[in-house]
Parts: structure tokens; C-alpha cells; sequence
């Protein structure tokens, strides 16, 4: 066995792998890179409380700062910035909706239910006591219906309305939370698929 | 200034891109993944850029990032981005008329030697220049390569292991 007669095999077809791979071009354009590494600054500086994701049994809790209180909430596209919080429908039809300050979640309900999302939203320490869990409801599958986002377009909950099953909805739950520098304001979220009621999702 | 720094990003993105896509995708055999790691190391390199413009082999440095890069912010953006669309099923090697055979055994090696194969043989850098990319000496390059290649010759079929020890 000779290893220069091996490497020189080795290399030989690395480059024909290589090389028939052919030309290729950026799918993305630098600006696009640019922007998305300075949106990715941006974030760090505004969002420092951001501490992870616990995922629980029925659902998971992320902490994110609440930067600034405003206005009320707005469908499809967002009125302010600064909202409370925003309900903002994206492109494939999902809903994301991102949280600020813990206020008027009977807005948010409304709001959601009004684009189609069976839900039910609580703020604060208020019990969901008559949402029962769906069955098999749970997370981390790439056809998740709800998923908590912590990056884009900002921290806060992403739902595809089409990926619930039959008879279900979502179950958000918004909590404050410690935040990890003293003194700022830290929100935890809790999300499950449900089963849609009357008296819990409003259908 | 800023408008200076983004033009030679821009001309080192345009430039170097396909390369680095080639490299990292005999690496990992999958062209989604392949463009979410390269796109996610060129935002790595933009946001340093003061540093990497200054490497003496600035795709090595996106490289070696593309392929440490794990399961990233921009691997999560994609997914929850692309939840409605449905269509993000990775290629496979076959797919991309890859020597799957090869790329299988190049996956299972660990990182440091897919580093070393990486650098060395794809994008063709002497050893002394990938020590100092891999911040390691270029002994243990060497000792890295070889291992590699015993590996690389013990896990390819028997056909391919052929032209291999010739």
C-alpha cells in the first residue's frame, strides 16, 4: 500500500465529485446576507433576556424581553411598530404573532380567531381550565402547527392554520417571567394543540 | 466606508460561493443543507468581516464555518419560514450523482478529519496553510490526513477500495 498512490486516488475523485457538482450560484444575494447578519446584531442587542427553550410535555416556555408598550394589535400587517402585540399573516399561510407587553389578550384571541385560528389566549397566571390537550398534540416535528419562534421576525409564536388536525386549536398562554438582567421585563410563552370547544377556542 | 466593506464582501461572495457550496456539499450530501450552512457561514464572515477579509484564505475560513455550523439560526429560519410550502425535502447524494460511496464513508469521519479532507484535498491548501486555518500544527494536519485515509480506504466497498491502494 502506498499512501501518495492513495491520496492521489483520494483527491482525483473528491475533485471529480467536485468539479461534477458543476457551476453553481448563490441561491441568495449578498445584500440579503448583509441584511440578514445585521438583523441577526440588531436582534442581539434588543433582545438580550432571550434564554432558551424548555420544551414541556404540552407545550414549551421561552423567556424574551418586552422592549416598549403601544398600541393595539393589528391583523395581517402591522399598524405600530410597538405594538402590544402584532398578528402579522405571512407568505404559505402562517400566522405569527409576536408578543411585547402582556396586554388585552381577549384582543389577541379575537384577532386570531378572526384569521382562522381556533384559539384560546391567556395572559398572565389565568388558568385554561376548560382547553383539554389534544391527543398526540405534541412538538419539534417539521409539521408542527404552532411553534414558538425565537428568531424571525421576532420572538413570539408561529402557527400554520392548515397543519391543525380536525376539531383542534392552539392554546397560548403568556407569562411574565424573570428576566435575566434585573429590572427589564421578561415574558414566558407556552403553547398546545387543543381540542377546540366552545368554552375554550370558541368553536 | 461601509459601502467599500460591502462591495468586496459582495465581489467574495459572488466569487468564491460555488466552491464552497461544492466543498461543503461532498461533506454533508445534501444541497439544501449545503446552501443553509453556506449561506449561514457568509453571514458568519460578513459579520466578521474586518477579520476574515484579512485571512490569507478567506473561503477556507467560510468552509471550516460551514462545516461546524449546526443546526443554525438560519437552518430554524428556513424551516419555520418554509412550514406552508412543504417541499424541503433534502436531496441525497444520488440525487446529485454524487460517488455516494465515497461521500457515505467522507460523513462518518469526525469533523477535524472532514476538516483536513476538506481544506487539503478539495480546496486544494498546502499543509502549513491548513494548520494555521485549523489553528493546529501541521503534524497533526498530516496525522489527521492519514487517519483520514485509513478510514476513508477501511469503509469504501471493496471496488472502490481498489483504486484507492493501488
Amino acid at each position: 500500500m502506498n499512501n501518495d498512490h492513495a491520496l492521489t486516488a483520494l483527491k482525483d475523485r473528491l475533485a471529480d465529485i467536485r468539479d461534477s457538482l458543476g457551476d453553481a450560484h448563490p441561491s441568495i444575494p449578498a445584500s440579503e446576507i448583509i441584511a440578514r447578519a445585521r438583523r441577526r446584531r440588531v436582534r442581539r442587542r434588543l433582545v438580550p433576556g432571550l434564554t432558551g427553550v424548555l420544551a414541556l410535555a404540552a407545550g414549551a416556555t421561552v423567556a424574551v424581553t418586552a422592549p416598549l408598550p403601544a398600541s393595539h394589535p393589528a391583523s395581517h400587517r402591522p399598524r405600530a411598530q410597538l405594538a402590544a402585540w402584532t398578528v402579522v399573516q405571512q407568505p404559505g399561510g402562517i400566522i405569527h404573532v409576536t408578543i411585547r407587553e402582556l396586554r388585552d389578550p381577549a384582543g389577541l384571541q379575537a384577532a386570531l380567531r378572526a384569521d382562522g385560528v381556533p384559539a384560546s389566549v391567556s395572559f398572565g397566571n389565568g388558568q385554561q381550565t376548560a382547553c383539554r390537550p389534544y391527543p398526540g398534540g405534541g412538538f419539534m416535528t417539521s409539521a408542527n402547527p404552532v411553534l414558538i419562534s425565537t428568531v424571525f421576525p421576532g420572538p413570539g409564536v408561529n402557527i400554520r392554520p392548515s397543519a391543525l388536525p380536525s376539531g383542534t386549536g392552539v392554546l397560548l398562554a403568556f407569562l411574565q417571567r424573570s428576566h435575566p438582567q434585573p429590572g427589564r421585563p421578561g415574558i414566558g410563552i407556552e403553547v398546545a394543540v387543543v381540542q377546540a370547544s366552545q368554552q375554550c377556542t370558541g368553536n | 466606508m461601509e459601502e467599500e466593506g460591502q462591495r468586496e464582501f459582495a465581489e467574495f461572495y459572488a466569487a468564491t460561493w460555488g466552491d464552497c457550496l461544492r466543498i461543503v456539499m461532498v461533506s454533508v450530501a445534501d444541497r439544501p443543507l449545503a446552501e443553509d450552512l453556506v449561506a449561514e457561514a457568509f453571514t458568519k464572515a460578513w459579520a466578521s468581516w474586518q477579520k476574515v477579509r484579512g485571512l490569507a484564505e478567506p473561503r477556507a475560513w467560510v468552509i471550516r464555518a460551514a462545516m461546524n455550523a449546526r443546526v443554525s439560526w438560519w437552518r430554524r429560519h428556513r424551516r419555520e419560514v418554509t412550514l406552508g410550502s412543504q417541499n424541503t425535502t433534502a436531496a441525497t447524494s444520488q440525487d446529485l450523482a454524487l460517488d455516494s460511496s465515497l461521500v457515505a464513508a467522507l460523513r462518518r469521519l469526525p469533523v477535524r478529519q472532514r476538516e483536513v479532507i476538506a481544506l487539503r484535498l478539495l480546496l486544494g491548501l498546502d499543509t502549513g496553510t491548513t494548520a494555521e486555518v485549523l489553528g493546529i500544527s501541521a503534524s497533526t494536519v498530516t496525522t489527521h490526513l492519514h487517519r483520514a485515509i485509513r478510514a476513508l480506504r477501511r469503509d469504501i466497498p471493496a471496488r472502490d477500495d481498489q483504486e484507492l491502494t493501488q
